[in-house]
C-alpha cells in the first residue's frame, strides 16, 4: 500500500477514534450532570447509567459523524502536507475512503439493528432494578418496625442482590439479626442442647420410620404410602405401613365418640389419594383443604395439602401471592387487545423474577350482542396465557369456560409494559423482536411501523451516510482548500457549523426517505400494488446512492 | 455586464432547483406547528399548504440561491462589491414580476382538510395525552371504539360510532368529540388536535423547533406592521424589508467566500441564514424596548427597522471593499 493510502486510513481511523472519544466523554459528563441521585435509589447505578445513554446517543449520531469525517478529510485534510506529493492521486484517497466507509456502514447497521436497542433495555433495566431497591429497602424497614425480622433479613437478602454496599441496609440487617438473637436462641445452641446434628435427605422410609418411632403415626402412614408406592414388593416398608395403620385405628379407635367422623375421615382421605392419583387436582384439594381446617393436626393431611397445592400451582396461583408481591414497583395503567378480540385494561403489573402479576382487571369486547364486560382482581400469567380471578383459593375451570378465566394476549407479558408508550416499546426491540412481533404488537393495539416500513426507515439511515457521505466529500473535494494550512478563523467556523449542517442534512434525508415511504401508497392505487414498501425504498435510494457514488468517484486529482 | 448577467442567471436557476426542496420541507415544518400529523397528511394537504406558503417559500427559496450564488462566486470576477448586489437585485425583480402575474392563483386560500384518519389510527390506541383512543372498523365510516383514561385506569367501550354524527372533527375549535350512549349514559369526549402527537424525525428536532421558533416570532412582528399599515405603505415596507436582508447578508457572505476553500463559503451561507432571524430579532427588541421606532423620519417611522439594517450592510461593503483593496495591494507589492 502506497505512503499516501496509509496516510489516508490513517486520518480517517485516527480522527474517527479522537471524535468518538471526545463525543463520547462530553454525552458521559452531560449525561452524569443530568441524572438526579434522589431519583436513582441505587447512587453505584449512576456511573453504568450515564455511561449507557451516552453510549446510546453517540451510537445514534453515528452516522452525521461519519459525513462530517468525510466531508472534513475531502475539504482539509487530505490537502494538508502529507498529501502534498507529486505522486498524489484523487484514487489514492478515494479508494481507502471508500472501504472506509462500507466498514462504517456495516457499524451503523449493527448499531442500529441490536447495539442502540439493547442499551435502551439495559437502561430500562438499571432504572428498574433502581426503583426495586428503593421499595425493597422500604418495605424491609416496614416489617422491620412491625417486628417481622425473619423476614426483614429475608426482603434485605433481596435488597443485596441489587445493592450489596448500602450501610442503611447493612445497619438494619445487624439489627434484625440482632433482634433475632435476643428473642430465641440460635439454631446452632438449639440443636447443642437437643444433642442433634444436621443429617443429610432421607428415604421415605427412614421418615416414615423415624415418624412411627416418635409416635407420630399419620406423618408416618403419609411417608409410608409414599415408600409403597416406589416399592411395593418391599416387606420391610409393608409390614411397618400395617403397624402404622393398626396404631393409628387405635388412636381413632379410643374416640368412641366422633367413630363416624373417623370413618368420614378416613374415606374422604382415600377418596382424596384416589384423585390425587388420577391427577384430579382441583378434587383432591378440595377434600384435602376442607380436612385439614377440621383436623389441623394431622400432619399426613397437612402433608398431602402441601403436595396437592404445590401440584395445582404449575396451573394456578392463590392470590395470597399477588397480595405478597404488592410491595414490589409496578407499572401502572396498561391496556392492550388480546387474541379474543377482548379490550383489557390493567390497573398494576408487577414483573418479578420470570412472573407477571396482574392487578385490577377490566375486559371489554363489543360484538353484535352488545358490549360484553368482565371484571378480575387478579391475575398471573401463567406459560402463554394470563389466569384472572376474583376469590381466593384454587377453582377448576370449566370446559367451554376459558375466555372468562383467561385472557390469550398476542405477546408475552414483558412487551405489554410499556404497550402505551410506542416510543419506548419501539425503542428496545432487536431486529428480531421487530421482524418476529411487530405483527402480533400491532394487533395487541401498539401503534408501531410494520415490518417492512420499519425497515425502509433504518434503510433511510443507511442510505443517507452512504449518500451524503459520498456526495458531500465529492463537492468538498471539488472546493477543497487549496493553502497549505486553512486560515484559522475559517476553520473554526468551519468546524463549528458544518457538524450542525450535516446533521441537519442528514434528518432532511431521513425525512425525505419517509415521503418516500408514504409515496408508497400512492404508487400502489396509481400503479401496481406488487412491489411492496421496502423494495419501492430501495429503489428510489439506490438510484441516488449510484448519482452520488459515481459523482464521487468522477472527481480528479487536479484543481479544477 | 456579462457576469451581471451570468450571475442573475446562475440565481435564477438555482431558485429553480431549491425552490421544491425549499417549499416541501417549509410546507411540512409548517404543518406540523399546526398540530396536524403528518404520517397521513395527504399529497393533497401538502399542496395546499405550499399553495398558502407561496411567498415564504418563494422568498426564502430566493434568499438562499442568491447567498449560494455569492458563496460561490469568484472574486477576482467581482469588480466592485456595491455591483454584487445588482444579479440578485435583477433576479429578485424578475421573480416579483412572476410572482406579480401569478396572485390570481394565490389569493384564494387553499383550505388543509383534516378527517378522523389524519389524527387516529385504525386498530391502534392512538395515545391522546392522557387518554388512549381505539377505533376498530365494523363498515363504512361506523366504528367500535374504547376509550382508556390512564389516570383512573377507566376503559370504556363504544359501538357504532358513526362518523360525522358521533366521532366529529371541530377544525374551528381544533379539537375532535366522541360522543355516544351506553345504558341510556351519554358520554362526551374532547381531544385536542394538539394532544395527538405524532412524532417525526423533523419535528421533533429542538434545534429545528427553536429556529421555526424564532421565524414565526419575526414574521409575527413583520405581519403585524404589514397589516397595520396601508397599502401603499404596507408595500414600501415589504420591499425594504427584502432590500435589507439583502445588503447584510451578501457582503457578509462575500466577505466568508473563499475560492481558497469554496466549502467554507457553502457553509457560512448557513450560518448567515441561522443568524439572519436572530439578528432582526435583536434589533426589533431594542426597538420596542427603546419606545418605538424614533419620530425623525416622519411618515415613514416604519422603515426604521429596514434601514438600520442597510446601513449596517453598507458599513459591512465598505469594510469589505477596504480589506478587499488592502488585500490586493498586498499581494501586487508580493508580486
Amino acid at each position: 500500500m502506497d505512503r499516501i493510502k496509509k496516510n489516508a486510513l490513517l486520518f480517517i481511523i485516527v480522527s474517527f477514534i479522537l471524535v468518538f472519544v471526545i463525543l463520547f466523554i462530553a454525552l458521559f459528563i452531560f449525561h452524569s450532570s443530568k441524572i438526579n441521585e434522589q431519583t436513582l435509589f441505587v447512587s453505584s447505578f449512576k456511573t453504568s447509567l450515564a455511561f449507557n445513554r451516552a453510549l446510546r446517543a453517540l451510537l445514534s449520531l453515528l452516522p452525521p459523524i461519519i459525513i462530517f469525517l468525510f466531508v472534513t478529510s475531502f475539504s482539509v485534510f487530505f490537502t494538508l502536507s502529507p498529501f502534498q506529493k507529486e505522486t498524489f492521486a484523487y484514487n489514492s484517497v478515494a479508494v481507502p475512503s471508500f472501504a472506509m466507509l462500507i466498514i462504517f456502514l456495516i457499524i451503523v447497521i449493527f448499531s442500529e439493528l441490536f447495539f442502540i436497542p439493547l442499551l435502551y433495555k439495559k437502561e430500562s433495566i438499571i432504572e428498574y432494578r433502581s426503583i426495586k431497591a428503593y421499595k425493597t429497602l422500604l418495605y424491609a424497614k416496614e416489617l422491620y418496625n412491625r417486628r417481622d425480622y425473619d423476614r426483614t433479613l429475608s426482603i434485605l437478602d433481596l435488597y443485596f442482590e441489587i445493592d450489596e454496599k448500602n450501610k442503611e441496609a447493612q445497619k438494619l440487617y445487624t439489627s434484625a439479626m440482632d433482634n433475632i438473637s435476643k428473642i430465641s436462641p440460635s439454631l446452632e445452641e438449639e440443636d447443642a442442647r437437643a444433642g442433634t446434628t444436621p443429617q443429610g435427605p432421607k428415604s421415605y422410609y427412614e421418615k416414615g420410620k423415624e415418624e412411627y418411632e416418635n409416635e407420630n403415626y399419620y406423618a408416618a402412614l403419609f411417608y409410608l404410602e409414599r415408600a409403597l408406592k416406589l416399592h411395593r414388593d418391599n416387606r420391610e416398608i409393608q409390614e411397618l405401613f400395617e403397624r402404622s395403620r393398626k396404631k393409628a385405628h387405635d388412636q381413632l379407635g379410643e374416640i368412641t365418640r366422633k367413630e363416624r367422623e373417623t370413618k368420614n375421615l378416613i374415606q374422604q382421605k382415600e377418596k382424596a389419594l384416589t384423585a390425587l392419583d388420577d391427577n384430579q387436582l382441583y378434587e383432591a384439594y378440595s377434600i384435602f383443604y376442607s380436612l385439614n381446617k377440621k383436623y389441623p393436626d394431622l400432619e399426613d393431611i397437612n402433608l398431602y395439602l402441601h403436595t396437592v397445592t404445590e401440584q395445582l400451582l404449575k396451573i394456578d396461583f392463590l392470590t395470597q401471592e399477588l397480595t405478597e408481591h404488592e410491595w414490589l414497583p409496578t407499572i401502572e395503567n396498561i391496556v392492550f387487545i388480546d387474541r379474543r378480540g377482548f379490550s383489557n385494561s390493567v390497573g398494576r403489573v408487577i414483573p418479578d423474577d420470570g412472573n407477571f402479576y396482574f392487578y385490577d382487571i377490566t375486559r371489554y369486547r363489543t360484538g353484535y350482542n352488545g358490549i360484553e364486560m368482565q371484571n378480575a382482581k387478579y391475575g398471573k400469567w401463567m406459560e402463554d396465557k394470563i389466569l384472572i380471578k376474583n376469590n381466593e383459593g384454587f377453582e377448576p375451570i370449566t370446559e367451554g369456560e376459558e375466555e372468562l378465566h383467561y385472557i390469550y394476549p398476542f405477546v408475552h407479558p414483558g412487551y405489554l409494559l410499556y404497550i402505551n408508550d410506542p416510543e419506548e416499546t419501539g425503542n428496545q426491540l432487536t431486529i428480531y423482536e421487530r421482524l418476529s412481533l411487530s405483527d402480533d404488537l400491532r394487533r395487541s393495539g401498539l401503534p408501531i411501523d410494520g415490518r417492512l416500513v420499519y425497515l425502509s426507515k433504518k434503510l433511510g439511515i443507511f442510505f443517507s451516510t452512504w449518500v451524503l457521505s459520498l456526495f458531500l466529500s465529492g463537492l468538498g473535494w471539488r472546493r477543497r482548500s487549496v493553502y497549505e494550512f486553512p486560515p484559522p478563523l475559517k476553520l473554526i467556523i468551519f468546524s463549528v457549523v458544518t457538524p450542525f449542517i450535516v446533521y441537519l442534512l442528514h434528518l432532511m434525508y431521513v425525512g425525505m426517505n419517509e415521503i418516500i415511504i408514504y409515496s408508497h401508497n400512492y404508487f400502489t392505487r396509481l400503479v401496481t400494488e406488487r412491489l411492496n414498501v421496502a423494495i419501492w425504498v430501495i429503489l428510489v435510494n439506490c438510484v441516488i446512492a449510484v448519482i452520488a457514488t459515481l459523482y464521487f468517484l468522477a472527481q480528479k486529482s487536479g484543481a479544477d | 455586464m456579462k457576469f451581471i448577467l451570468k450571475t442573475t442567471l446562475r440565481i435564477l436557476l438555482l431558485v429553480l432547483l431549491f425552490v421544491i426542496p425549499i417549499g416541501l420541507f417549509i410546507s411540512i415544518l409548517v404543518l406540523s406547528q399546526r398540530d396536524i400529523p403528518l404520517w397521513n397528511i395527504g399529497i393533497r394537504n401538502v399542496m395546499a399548504a405550499s399553495q398558502n406558503l407561496f411567498l415564504p417559500i418563494i422568498f426564502s427559496t430566493y434568499i438562499f440561491a442568491t447567498l449560494f450564488a455569492v458563496a460561490l462566486v469568484d472574486p477576482m470576477k467581482v469588480k466592485s462589491i456595491f455591483a454584487l448586489h445588482i444579479p440578485p437585485l435583477i433576479a429578485g425583480g424578475i421573480i416579483l414580476v412572476i410572482v406579480i402575474f401569478t396572485s390570481g392563483i394565490q389569493q384564494k386560500e387553499a383550505s388543509i382538510r383534516t378527517g378522523h384518519l389524519t389524527f387516529l389510527r385504525e386498530n391502534s390506541f392512538n395515545n391522546t395525552g392522557n387518554s388512549l383512543l381505539y377505533i376498530r372498523s365494523k363498515g363504512p365510516s361506523l366504528y367500535d371504539a374504547y376509550i382508556y383514561e390512564k389516570d383512573y385506569n377507566n376503559l370504556v367501550a363504544a359501538t357504532q360510532i358513526s362518523i360525522g354524527k358521533q366521532l366529529r372533527i371541530d377544525n374551528n375549535n381544533r379539537r375532535i368529540l366522541l360522543e355516544f350512549e351506553n345504558n341510556g349514559q351519554k358520554s362526551l369526549y374532547i381531544f385536542p388536535f394538539k394532544s395527538f402527537v405524532h412524532k417525526t424525525t423533523l419535528t421533533q428536532n429542538r434545534f429545528l423547533s427553536f429556529y421555526a421558533k424564532q421565524i414565526r416570532s419575526l414574521q409575527r412582528n413583520i405581519q403585524n406592521e404589514y397589516t397595520r399599515l396601508p397599502v401603499n405603505d404596507a408595500r414600501l415596507y415589504g420591499l425594504f424589508m427584502v432590500l435589507s436582508v439583502l445588503m447584510i447578508s451578501i457582503p457578509i457572505t462575500y466577505a466568508l467566500n473563499d475560492q481558497g476553500w469554496g466549502l467554507s463559503g457553502i457553509v457560512s451561507v448557513f450560518l448567515i441564514l441561522f443568524l439572519l432571524p436572530l439578528i432582526y430579532r435583536i434589533i426589533f427588541n431594542v426597538i420596542e424596548r427603546a419606545g418605538g421606532n424614533p419620530p425623525f423620519l416622519g411618515h415613514y417611522s416604519y422603515l426604521f427597522p429596514s434601514l438600520i439594517i442597510i446601513i449596517l450592510g453598507i458599513i459591512v461593503d465598505v469594510i469589505a471593499k477596504v480589506r478587499g483593496r488592502d488585500r490586493l495591494a498586498s499581494t501586487k507589492k508580493a508580486a
